[in-house]
């Protein structure tokens, strides 16, 4: 047979299998059983299930067949899924987006009459998860009383303290959160080994405390975003993240409630899978931010724009955007050393209900000289349907939600430690400039804000710049002088600027206000030490160590004040633990090598 | 000026308020002339069908449809109460109606205990009142004379604008604003606005006779 004619009828061959493919899937009917069920089970039974956070379930064919209005109306608007990034190159993680033919797939389904399946078949049960996702956990973290979300009004955001009861420090490897309530739409994961969360929930007789940020000392693991929201998959940290756990640290759990129509208890839980792998890799947490930006009243497209250039050579593993009920549209672009572009983020419909972070499928690498740009479009005129403001009204970055914000976080995996170097420096400018910023803006909104005072004071401080820092602490301590933080911050400076009495004074003040400010023991037992009073100086720095054993400058000044009064074999425990804690410590380990020749163990002197 | 039903006038419908939107201006599928008191009976809780009850005095009759799996509705369901409890001594007949057809007698009972009661409850599994008055979501607040003139038909606020579209609160408070106009002016506007909520689930239609 000559070879055209085989090639001939090849492509004969060829196309009447396609084309009996495509007529075959267009004339086949769509059942619940072959198509519906997985799409559904792929994208939607996450949170639509028996007991999941979606207040209804989607498991068999007439659930899906009842909602089938509904549905069709959110799938079709890209409401459901709640998935806020658009499909772009590099993909993220747990992608909950339906494609146009699964649209159209369960478009035919309700066309075809809603059919079922094979007769006999078992409607396929989605995959339903029981019990914690990665088997029995280290360690389960409860609410130790319920609080109850209010039937009515307004969304709720609280903190909840956690106690852990650790002894001992952990590294989290894995974590999962459950809500045990409907009514969490979103949540943070934090810690604060300070007691400083304990101290706000004790301030009222209900359980936890308001607030959509976080006070001082209650963070996130360093370098991570811990956040949650329904469906999202639980989070296990890659090789070598594990983030630190302290002993006697308290998980605080930051959460955005939505009350549901009756009082709902709210007790959730936190399970915990701990690693004895140490971190081998240490990621870093750098925000784009905007606080000086003004969206007028009537306004469509004010842009809030932030840019950082990635100092080393690093790994972009995740992101989270940030902003409140104007915002529209969230971009953020990569403009790399050679020149091209590359989008990192494009989330076309904000939605302030559906925030939360997202982790690429793949690391993203940025060059050193990449440059990060987030934009974030607002829009306040009254056709914007999440505009909380009827007519709209002149709005500015601020902490509520009837206020804005335009934030992006970027996690990063530093290649080299001359690139974590120079990233952490570039990130703590960064930093320093929004804090000032943030602040000022504060100011500018109550002239009288005792905290903006205080944090231009220590952003002043962290700058070295003593003088200016007491300025500004002093007229915190006037307008808050119950404020143990403020007494405690102009404590810093006076000590920078070698005035010993009145840095003693506010140390003072600091733990008489609040007996449980280690730090404010620590730095009165150091002015103790540097006045010469080290009897004083060994109760202040014994009172640090009890509430923070982690603490190596409260070790090493104990050290130094046993060692000033004569007392070697006490010193040498502190010294060591203090180079142990810090190891660039260098005038403990010298005191240290001094007392153990001049002290050698009795064990050691015979051999 | 006959000829819309449910008593309306032409007049009714142009004298609605320009600031609420009238999301359209076609006569409400009610029949002329039914009162409440003609209208069909609806089912309680116990399943015995009997009409709305309408005390001498009455000025208003307010139904708002629930649904005992409807996220909207039941978010909504306190503000209603609220509202109830606030226009209770002012002539105003409140009642909570279930429409769903799949939903059982045990099942709407099981949804009070969680959520508690409030006014009056009532079934309409058959659709005859929701179809009658063009209702089609949970919550849908339906207002009506005694003597079958339309007050109001939609949302009861505008918390929801679309289905995931939620504002941090409500910025108008509609249908207390046209009962309060109602109650000091004593005469129905037959305003419409669009209810945000869950498709209703009623039995098929019956047959044409």
């Amino acid at each position: 047979m000559p070879r055209r004619l085989l090639q001939l009828l090849a492509l004969l061959l060829t196309w009447r299998i396609a084309a009996t493919t495509v007529l075959r899937s267009v004339a086949d009917p769509v059942t619940f059983h072959d198509q519906v069920a997985p799409l559904i089970a792929r994208h939607c039974v996450s949170c639509h299930r028996p007991g999941g956070a979606a207040p209804f379930p989607l498991v068999s064919a007439e659930d899906v067949r009842k909602r089938f209005g509904e549905i069709e109306e959110v799938v079709r608007a890209g409401r459901m899924p709640p998935w806020l990034p658009a499909a772009q190159e590099d993909r993220f993680q747990g992608e909950r987006r339906l494609s146009a033919e699964e649209v159209q797939t369960l478009m035919k389904w309700r066309e075809d009459g809603w059919q079922q399946g094979k007769t006999g078949a078992v409607p396929l049960p989605p995959v339903v998860p029981g019990g914690w996702t990665w088997g029995t956990p280290d360690l389960v973290v409860k609410m130790p009383l319920p609080y109850t979300v209010p039937a009515t009004g307004r969304d709720v955001y609280r903190h909840f303290v956690l106690p852990t009861g650790l002894t001992r420090e952990v590294r989290i490897a894995a974590w999962e959160f459950r809500a045990g309530s409907r009514t969490v739409h979103h949540a943070f994961l934090k810690f604060d080994r300070k007691g400083e969360a304990r101290r706000h929930d004790a301030t009222d007789s209900e359980v936890g405390f308001p607030g959509m940020d976080s006070p001082s000392g209650i963070q996130p693991p360093n370098g991570h975003f811990a956040s949650w929201q329904p469906g999202a998959p639980p989070t296990r940290n890659p090789n070598g993240m594990a983030w630190l756990l302290p002993a006697g640290a308290d998980l605080v759990l930051q959460a955005h409630l939505q009350p549901s129509g009756k009082p709902e208890p709210l007790q959730a839980e936190v399970a915990l899978w701990f690693t004895e792998e140490p971190q081998s890799r240490a990621p870093l947490k750098l925000g784009l931010v905007n606080y000086g930006f003004v969206t007028p009243r009537g306004s469509t497209d004010v842009v809030a724009t932030d840019r950082f250039v990635v100092a080393g050579d690093c790994d972009l593993l995740g992101l989270l955007p940030h902003a409140h009920y104007l915002a529209r549209r969230i971009e953020a672009t990569a403009e790399l050393p050679d020149g091209s572009r590359r989008q990192l983020v494009r989330i076309p419909d904000w939605d302030f209900n559906w925030q939360g972070a997202y982790h690429y499928e793949k690391p993203v690498f940025l060059p050193k000289g990449t440059r990060v740009e987030m934009r974030v479009h607002f829009d306040n005129s009254a056709s914007n349907p999440r505009n909380p403001f009827d007519p709209p009204r002149e709005t500015r970055f601020g902490p509520n939600t009837t206020d804005e914000m335009a934030e992006l976080w970027l996690q990063v995996l530093p290649r080299t430690d001359d690139s974590a170097r120079l990233l952490g420096e570039a990130i703590l400018r960064q930093t320093a400039r929004d804090v000032v910023a943030y602040n000022r803006e504060r100011l500018r909104m109550d002239p009288k804000d005792p905290v903006a005072y205080l944090n231009l004071g220590k952003a002043f401080l962290s700058r070295q710049q003593a003088t200016n820092a007491a300025r500004l602490l002093v007229r915190a301590v006037e307008l808050a002088p119950d404020s143990d933080e403020a007494h405690y911050q102009l404590g810093l400076a006076y000590r920078i600027l070698n005035a010993l009495e009145p840095a003693k004074r506010e140390f003072q003040d600091a733990v008489r206000l609040h007996p449980g400010n280690s730090r404010a023991w620590g730095n009165l037992g150091l002015v103790e030490l540097e006045s010469g009073d080290p009897a004083s100086a060994t109760d202040s720095l014994r009172k640090a160590l009890e509430m923070d054993p982690y603490d190596a400058l409260a070790h090493a000044a104990l050290g130094s004040a046993f060692h000033q009064s004569g007392r070697a074999t006490e010193a040498m425990p502190h010294l060591r633990k203090a180079v142990e804690l810090a190891p660039d410590d260098t005038e403990s380990r010298t005191l240290l090598k001094v007392l153990e020749q001049a002290n050698p163990p009795s064990g050691k002197s015979s051999p | 000026m006959r000829g819309l039903p449910g008593g309306l006038t032409r007049r009714d419908f142009l004298a609605a308020t320009p600031a609420l939107a009238l999301t359209a201006c076609r006569p409400l599928a009610s029949p002329t002339g039914d009162t409440v008191s003609t209208l069909p009976p609806l089912s309680g809780l116990d399943g015995v069908r009997r009409p709305l009850p309408l005390k001498p005095g009455t000025r208003a009759v307010v139904l708002m449809t629930l649904s005992v799996d409807c996220p909207i509705s039941n978010q909504l369901l306190p503000d209603y109460r609220e509202l109830a409890r606030r226009h209770a001594a002012e002539g105003v007949s409140f009642h909570e109606l279930y429409p769903n057809v799949d939903e059982t007698d045990a099942a709407v009972a099981d949804h009070r205990n969680a959520y508690g009661t409030g006014s009056a409850v009532w079934r309409d599994p058959e659709g005859e009142w929701t179809r009658r008055f063009g209702m089609t979501v949970t919550p849908q607040v339906l207002a009506v004379t005694p003597d079958g003139r339309l007050i109001y038909r939609g949302r009861l606020h505008d918390r929801f604008e679309g289905l995931g579209v939620r504002r941090p609160a409500p910025r108008r408070m509609e249908f207390a604003e046209v009962l309060s106009r109602f109650l000091s002016e004593g005469h129905p506007r037959a305003v419409e606005t669009k209810a945000i909520g869950c498709r209703i689930r009623t039995s098929p239609r019956p047959a044409a006779r």
